[in-house]
């Protein structure tokens, strides 16, 4: 493991490909997924993108730097 | 709706919503109370509001276009270098801290709050609750003045701090107080100015907090439901300039309520809001 990185940015990044994974999901695919009804969930894809672009500048703060 | 009933609900939506007085209290109340014809439930209701919302994100990102430029720049840069090194990179994450707690429980509970635009008196009834906090806030400020022994106005508000006094906590906790604002009735600016006050900001510095706080979430709550207007059948060019009269009228009461907490206080709104909610108690049996 690279040693400038902590156990928080590893999680933080890992949950902002999680949220991207979703946004691409809602962007591309009818779905019912967390939503009143079977479509493409712009507003879900949206949402979900902002945070997994919050989660990737979270992992980057959280990184562990060397003096 | 009418040509007229557009540009009231515009004026009213403009005028109201900056205002510690809650816009969408009054755009679910008033209209009940003096019977004009407005479903609050109709498919395009919602839609409409929002893009009178996306007119008041404008007028107040006008009204700070220089300070969002900042903040802007500075949350690019600070996120890039993972670090925050100046005052604008920092209020760029007290804003984010204060945006996430309203921004994601609104996204999860968008359906149930939809579902209470229907009840207008649901929404007088927050009208009282929102008097009462705006009350609670300067009941809890003027006992901290006393503590503080400051006496007069000028003084009184010298010795209450600015956002950059701010700590991350209390911009999660002024936050927190948005997310009552998710309930028709409960002003977004009324309870995060309150929550502003609890925090140790100054009257302005609350004010000025709040609008920041509340332009990404009106914009984009706005732009988030305006793709639904098409489809609705609603008349686009009529809300269009609904949204332009609520946005002019939004950023001459933003003017107006900054000079006016230089020296105000939340008790004339708290009292307006009490009697309208009381009001609507009693009219809409």
């Amino acid at each position: 493991m690279n040693p400038r990185t902590s156990l928080p940015a590893i999680l933080l990044a890992l949950l902002g490909v999680l949220f991207i994974a979703f946004a691409i999901f809602y962007a591309t695919t009818d779905t019912g997924l967390f939503a009143s009804a079977v479509a493409r969930h712009y507003k879900h894809a949206t949402v979900a993108a902002v945070l997994g672009v919050l989660c990737f500048v979270g992992a980057n703060f959280a990184r562990r730097r060397t003096a | 709706m009418s040509t007229a009933l557009v540009i009231f609900l515009a004026a009213l939506q403009g005028s109201t919503e900056l205002f510690p007085v809650s816009s969408l209290g009054h755009a679910v109340v008033v209209p009940a109370i003096f019977n004009l014809g407005v479903d609050p439930a109709a498919p395009s209701f919602v839609p409409f509001l929002a893009l009178l919302h996306v007119g008041t994100g404008v007028a107040l990102l006008v009204l700070y276009r220089e300070q969002w430029w900042r903040i802007i720049q500075g949350f690019i840069r600070a996120s890039i270098r993972g670090r925050i090194e100046t005052s604008d990179e920092r209020l760029a994450f007290l804003l984010v801290v204060g945006t996430i707690p309203a921004g994601v429980i609104g996204f999860l509970l968008e359906n149930p709050l939809k579902s209470l635009f229907a009840h207008p008196r649901t929404a007088a009834a927050f009208l009282v609750v929102n008097g009462a906090i705006l009350l609670a806030a300067e009941l809890l400020r003027r006992r901290e003045e006393r503590r503080r022994g400051s006496t007069e106005r000028a003084q009184r508000e010298q010795r209450f701090g600015t956002i950059e006094d701010l700590t991350y906590t209390r911009a999660g906790l002024v936050g927190l107080f948005q997310v009552a604002a998710l309930l028709p009735g409960i002003s977004r600016s009324g309870v995060t100015m309150a929550g502003g006050l609890v925090a140790g900001l100054s009257h302005s510095e609350a004010v000025r907090f709040a609008f920041l706080l509340a332009t990404p979430i009106i914009l984009a709550a706005g732009l988030l439901e305006v793709p639904q207007l098409p489809g609705s059948g609603a008349p686009l060019g009529l809300y269009t300039v609904g949204a332009v009269v609520a946005g002019v009228i939004a950023y001459a009461s933003a003017r107006f309520l900054v000079r006016y907490f230089e020296i105000g206080r939340l008790d004339p709104f708290a009292g307006y809001c009490a009697a309208l909610g009381v009001t609507g108690l009693i009219v809409l049996r």
